[in-house]
């Protein structure tokens, strides 16, 4: 009985300890994303939101909250609850280099995804409600 | 009289059926001066194409494969015995539905009671859109096969004796961010049922159907959550057993590839024939249970 219960405290121990080593491991292996290039006609687009449009920038905020919160975090900081689980960092949407994008690129990758960043033209397909989305993330800028 | 209203409500179906099949083209073109403008479709108006016991206009969008977990747990009249039904004699569906496209989607399923199952179809008519079509429409069609022992069936049992049909319109409209409402008229047959269900009428012979109304409502208090609210009415009764209506509240919560919902409800059977048919919860007498579905999204 003594012996049964020295090695369920073992295991429980052991068990614990590789969790915690692994778990510490996962979000120190987070990597920064990679250059994302985007095709000039793609880069090149203009979004048809009039700046100011907050039906726009409502609708956007409504979507972003739907789909995007999760891993991007309420204010695009990459601070979701998803976020630390994920193999690259989903960045900060606030900073000047994402700002400095163009609609275009930012409408593209929304639409078109890359590794563990969904597609979302089929969950969005109307591109004016993916237009309505880049239009609130450039609220984020600080 | 009942023979009457079966007939009618048959015939209104299909009428509806074809006649909104054709103003859904008409109003889809949308044409100006020859030019045809596609108006924007507004978002959908229900975050699923389940709510609580009842079917929605929603399909997911093309090429979509939803996965669906439906559970409901015993009803409350036992109070902490059993911890409000939680303990108590539970059924689960569960369900696999692919969009062929953006308005055909089909499903099969398997459900606890009964062994039931289960073959859908359902496919929109018309979408809502933005200054164009004012409501989406759709048919909902659901084919059951009881799979439980051939005794139950009594005498005489034929295979067919274990089918059953639901055929529903639906008509909803979303009014603003908030608000989305649907009604529905429903159709219900099954090919054999007890012998003590027999109509009030004495000639009358249609025993084996029913015609329900339904109305659902939901109301968004944030992007992701929502107030729900379910009422179904069978409109005929029975001699012995007269099936009451049934009702829902909850909490929806929506995510990209999920949508939950936990509610309280008083219908009885998780397929829509059965909730009609056979809803034996007095929700005045303690019939009344907690239930939860979830489905999950996947694109292709």
């Amino acid at each position: 009985m003594k012996t049964t219960k020295k090695a369920i405290i073992f295991v429980i121990t052991a068990a614990l300890a590789v969790v915690l080593t692994l778990g510490n491991s996962a979000s120190a292996q987070q990597a920064k994303a990679k250059a994302w290039p985007v095709p000039d006609k793609e880069k090149a687009m203009k979004s048809p939101v009039k700046a100011g449009d907050q039906t726009a920038i409502s609708n956007g905020k409504d979507l972003w909250a739907k789909h995007c919160k999760s891993c991007h975090g309420s204010k695009g900081l990459g601070d979701g609850p998803k976020a630390a689980s994920l193999k690259t960092n989903p960045g900060d949407f606030s900073s000047k280099d994402f700002q400095a994008f163009t609609d275009g690129e930012i409408f593209h990758r929304t639409s078109v995804g890359r590794d563990e960043m969904p597609n979302y033209d089929k969950k969005i397909p109307d591109a004016k409600d993916r237009w309505d989305l880049v239009a609130y993330m450039r609220t984020f800028k600080k | 009289m009942h023979k009457s209203i079966i007939l009618t409500v048959k015939t209104v179906i299909l009428c509806l059926m074809f006649f909104l099949s054709g103003a859904g083209i008409i109003f889809a073109q949308d044409s100006i001066s020859g030019k045809k403008e596609r108006k924007h479709l507004v978002k959908p108006a229900f975050e699923s194409g389940y709510f609580i016991a009842d079917q929605t206009v929603t399909i997911p969008h093309a090429k979509s494969l939803e996965f669906v977990i439906q559970h409901d747990f015993g009803t409350i009249q036992n109070g902490w015995t059993d911890l409000g039904g939680l303990w108590g004699a539970s059924n689960i569906h569960l369900g696999l539905n692919f969009s062929i496209t953006n308005h055909l989607l089909v499903g099969i399923g398997t459900t606890k009671n009964k062994r039931i199952q289960n073959f859908q179809l359902k496919y929109a008519f018309a979408r809502q859109r933005e200054g164009g079509f004012p409501l989406t429409i759709a048919y909902y069609m659901n084919f059951d096969i009881n799979c439980t022992n051939k005794s139950t069936f009594g005498k005489d049992f034929t295979a067919t004796d274990r089918f059953s049909y639901f055929h529903e319109i639906m008509i909803a409209r979303k009014f603003g961010r908030h608000i989305s409402l649907q009604l529905g008229l429903a159709y219900v047959h099954y090919n054999i049922v007890d012998s003590t269900m027999k109509d009030n009428h004495v000639n009358s012979s249609f025993k084996n159907d029913n015609i329900n109304i339904a109305g659902i409502g939901r109301y968004k208090i944030t992007p992701q959550t929502s107030i729900i609210l379910s009422y179904s009415q069978p409109v005929l009764t029975y001699l012995n057993t007269a099936p009451w209506p049934n009702f829902g509240l909850g909490v929806e919560i929506s995510t990209s590839t999920h949508c939950f919902q936990i509610f309280i409800t008083s219908a009885q059977g998780l397929m829509p024939q059965e909730t009609v048919m056979y809803n034996n919860n007095n929700p005045y007498n303690g019939g009344i249970l907690f239930g939860f579905n979830i489905t999950r999204l996947w694109s292709f």
